[in-house]
């Protein structure tokens, strides 16, 4: 680590950042509860937390687009207003999203001086330009052409872009949310090497990551935010990952996850030589009622297009999708649907709920037939559904009639679930269904994961958290570019193992 | 600070008191009146004050049918258009089809058919190019802006073509009844007709599964299809409802003619999407009201008429629609702007 012990502590008369008691609620929700925290001159502060527990928040309130209900913001010891985020580029603090903002199809030049090229008379000066970018990004990257078209770069290098749009601003606070999600590991030591030197120079570093071999590899000191509350605040060097996680969850990971024996019964879901071109080799396998398969593979392994595939979602050029005994063929989603699959997608808002529609509304898209006569929706009963299952399922919103997009991410999640019990289908296919959601609702879904196994349904779980994946799946299936690559039984496999054949290491 | 461990408070901040919400009755405001049409048929009442105060011919029975008679051609086509603008889509042929369709009418009355098999062979015109609008847009999957602009030139081109650009009478008694016919209260048969496919649309939307899915094709397609919804059949069956009622009111047009002009119902598409617009509806999908459509072309109607009587040169008439029809979309984007 290159902290050394010169650096200024964090408790110094002014720390370059200080919060105090920062709130913020969306609609009933509170995102951020009294939030009070400090960042010291060139010190670099992880603050951790799950999905949900109020990092993007406070980041987005740092960045001024979204202005707190309470709380104060001191930059050098003055109290700040931040209500607009050119606002708080000008004070000097910067946000690095997980979503780069940038202009994908400009040089990297005209992205780092974006919105202040120089100009000759009323004419881009293009020299000037290329000369001021070069300057600015000597001494982060002497390698990179500021006539680059910024699309052509690698994730990390675009990042890079970022960084030196944030110094050419003079920033003295940045914060980076999640900046290597998508980075590879020698990208990411690069990066780390680029923050440690903008350390030395003085800049305060806010890094928001939940993983946490890099927060202890990178940071001073770690803070740990739940369910909006600032929850715990250490020196790196005085605490374990296994505290951290603890502050994180709040649980141990024993409660986070139900236990249960499952017994397998008849075959469910039966895929047989599914595939499409290159993308999907032929994958086979079987789910059997009673039993969560777990599905874990990297990003581009073809997971996804997998249980789309078998929903009928995405297209399939070969094979066939059984269930109960009955094939398919190449499924399409209505007939999915009619043969008893529900399918949970990964991404929530885009491709699960229809956000301009109600509660009420989002609930009853999978069962409309089966509530209407003649075509005719029968309102008193798709009314009273959805009120059965607002309370079967706690989903915590204003009424039946509210926008479903005022939900919290984890009652969103609860929407599409409840929307496919009002089916009661077979076969679940579960994509990434914790994903953003708060520890409260994940411990929920999982709870009603296992009620579901226990009725006998056959669940697949698509994951990305291998955690999850251990804790939840009574098998467990690693995918490597487009074909299976392993199975393991429950308990007889090691995080390790699975990541490893996830990557293409055991062939079976 | 200092580590604060174990579980977090049971959260009982947003359970509801009342989960159906029936109890609680948010205050309305004037942006959930204009939600409501409200606003539209203000402007409609006001449009309405203004030009009974200047012209002495406008506030009559007889001036209102007219209005109403000279509404149900852009009416019916307004009301099926709104249906596939809710499912995301658009269609821009309609006009043409109106005209394909009177040509068809006029041409099978000369040659001898009954006027319900001419009035069947117009809409079987209209069917035809739904069935083909819709099967380019969710099978070929090309764009529904140029899809139906390409069939609005190629429908528009094959009714001239056809009758080499003159217009088709037919014999005087022909299809009397639908043109002009009078029934209840001396209301006209077209205008009945009009009526009668507004309310079948609303039902359509507001009870029915079908209408759900359009909502929700246009609100998310990607969702509705995750949720198992047919959205081709969905699209398609929106696009081939559009055609059928171009079809028919192209035979209610060359009715009230007596005759199938290959020019007639030229722009007819864009009035109708200017209507279902201004009734409130989003070119983005997943919103829209039917009644609003309806108010929507009463009032491009009205106004039309309106400045008729009062001598307004039909260039002026132009630039008041178009002003209408800003005027409208401005305010729902600024009502939409407050962030509801």
């Amino acid at each position: 680590m290159t902290q050394s012990p010169q650096h200024p502590t964090p408790t110094t008369q002014h720390p370059r950042l200080q919060l105090s008691g920062i709130a913020k609620a969306f609609g009933g929700i509170q995102a951020v509860r009294g939030v009070s925290l400090a960042v010291g001159r060139g010190e670099i502060l992880a603050l951790c937390g799950e999905n949900g527990a109020g990092k993007s928040t406070l980041a987005k309130i740092l960045a001024g687009e979204i202005v707190p209900d309470a709380g104060t913001i001191a930059l050098d010891g003055q109290e700040i207003r931040l209500s607009d985020p050119a606002q708080a580029r000008q004070m000097g603090i910067a946000v690095i999203y997980q979503e780069l903002n940038y202009v994908p199809t400009l040089t990297v030049a005209e992205n780092v001086l974006l919105g202040r090229l120089p100009k000759r008379g009323p004419v881009v000066d293009w020299e000037a330009v290329n000369r001021e970018a070069r300057a600015i990004l000597a001494p982060l990257a002497p390698h990179l052409d500021p006539r680059t078209i910024v699309a052509s770069l690698p994730v990390a290098e675009r990042q890079i872009v970022e960084i030196a749009r944030a110094l050419s601003l003079e920033a003295r606070v940045i914060v980076m949310d999640e900046p290597t999600a998508a980075l590879s590991e020698q990208e990411v030591q690069r990066l780390f090497t680029l923050v440690r030197r903008l350390a030395e120079s003085d800049v305060s570093i806010i890094y928001i990551s939940h993983r946490l071999d890099e927060v202890f590899s990178l940071a001073d000191r770690i803070a740990v935010l739940r369910d909006g509350a600032l929850v715990a605040d250490w020196p790196t060097a005085e605490t374990t990952r296994a505290e951290v996680v603890r502050a994180m969850v709040g649980r141990s990971v024993d409660e986070l996850y139900p236990r249960r024996e499952s017994t397998p019964g008849e075959p469910l879901l039966e895929v047989r030589g599914l595939g499409r071109g290159e993308k999907l080799s032929d994958i086979s396998f079987l789910v059997r009622s009673g039993e969560i398969v777990g599905v874990f593979g990297l990003l581009g392994s073809g997971a996804d297009l997998l249980v789309k595939a078998i929903f009928g979602a995405e297209r399939a050029d070969r094979g066939e999708v059984i269930v109960a005994g009955r094939s398919l063929g190449l499924p399409t989603p209505g007939r999915a649907r009619r043969a008893g699959i529900a399918l949970v997608p990964g991404e929530r808002k885009e491709e699960g709920l229809v956000l301009g529609m109600s509660v009420r509304e989002n609930l009853s898209l999978s069962t409309l037939g089966a509530i209407s006569d003649w075509g005719f929706i029968r309102q008193g009963i798709e009314r009273a559904r959805a009120v059965e299952m607002v309370r079967a399922l706690q989903i915590r919103t204003p009424g039946i009639e509210a926008p479903v997009g005022r939900l919290s991410g984890g009652n969103q999640q609860k929407v599409v679930l409840g929307r496919w019990l009002e089916a009661r289908p077979r076969v679940f296919v579960l994509e990434e269904p914790t994903r953003g959601i708060d520890v409260g609702a994940k411990v929920e879904v999982y709870r009603l994961m296992e009620n579901l196994a226990e009725e006998g349904a056959a669940i697949l779980l698509v994951s990305s958290e291998l955690p999850e994946i251990l804790s939840m799946s009574d098998r467990i299936l690693t995918i490597a570019d487009g074909r299976l690559t392993g199975e393991f039984q429950r308990g007889a496999v090691t995080q390790e193992e699975i990541l490893d054949s996830a990557i293409g290491g055991a062939k079976v | 600070m200092s580590t604060s461990d174990g579980a977090p408070a049971p959260d009982i901040r947003n359970l509801p008191s009342d989960i159906t919400g029936a109890t609680r009755r948010p205050r309305l405001t004037l942006g959930d009146l204009w939600d409501a049409g409200i606003g539209l048929l203000v402007v409609y009442v006001l449009i309405i004050i203004i030009f009974s105060q200047l012209s002495p011919f406008f506030l009559t029975k007889n001036n209102f049918l007219n209005i109403l008679v000279g509404v149900s051609i852009l009416g019916i086509v307004a009301a099926t258009q709104t249906m596939v603008i809710i499912s995301r889509g658009f269609d821009l042929s309609v006009g043409s089809t109106v005209a394909l369709a009177g040509v068809v009418t006029a041409k099978m009355l000369t040659a001898g058919a009954s006027d319900w098999l001419s009035v069947a062979g117009a809409i079987g015109v209209g069917l035809l190019v739904g069935v083909i609008n819709g099967l380019l847009i969710t099978v070929v999957r090309v764009n529904p802006l140029i899809t139906t602009l390409a069939m609005l030139s190629i429908v528009r081109g094959i009714a001239y073509v056809w009758t080499n650009a003159l217009t088709q009478v037919f014999p005087g008694p022909h299809l009397r009844w639908l043109g002009t016919g009078r029934v209840l209260w001396d209301i006209p048969v077209a205008v009945l007709i009009m009526l009668a496919v507004f309310v079948l649309v609303w039902l359509t939307l507001r009870f029915t599964t079908f209408g759900r899915a359009l909502f929700a094709v246009g609100g998310n397609s990607r969702a509705a299809l995750l949720a198992g919804i047919d959205v081709g059949r969905v699209q398609l069956a929106a696009y081939i409802i559009s055609g059928l009622s171009a079809g028919f009111a192209g035979a209610i047009l060359a009715a009230q003619l007596s005759a199938g002009s290959p020019q007639a119902a030229n722009g007819l598409e864009l009035n109708a999407v200017a209507a279902v617009v201004l009734g409130g509806a989003s070119l983005a999908g997943g919103r829209g009201r039917v009644w609003g459509t309806l108010l929507g072309a009463l009032i491009m109607e009205t106004l039309r008429n309106g400045l008729v009587l009062t001598d307004v040169s039909s260039f002026y008439q132009m630039i008041a629609w178009g002003l209408v029809l800003l005027l409208a979309v401005v305010i729902d984007q600024l009502r939409r702007g407050e962030g509801a």
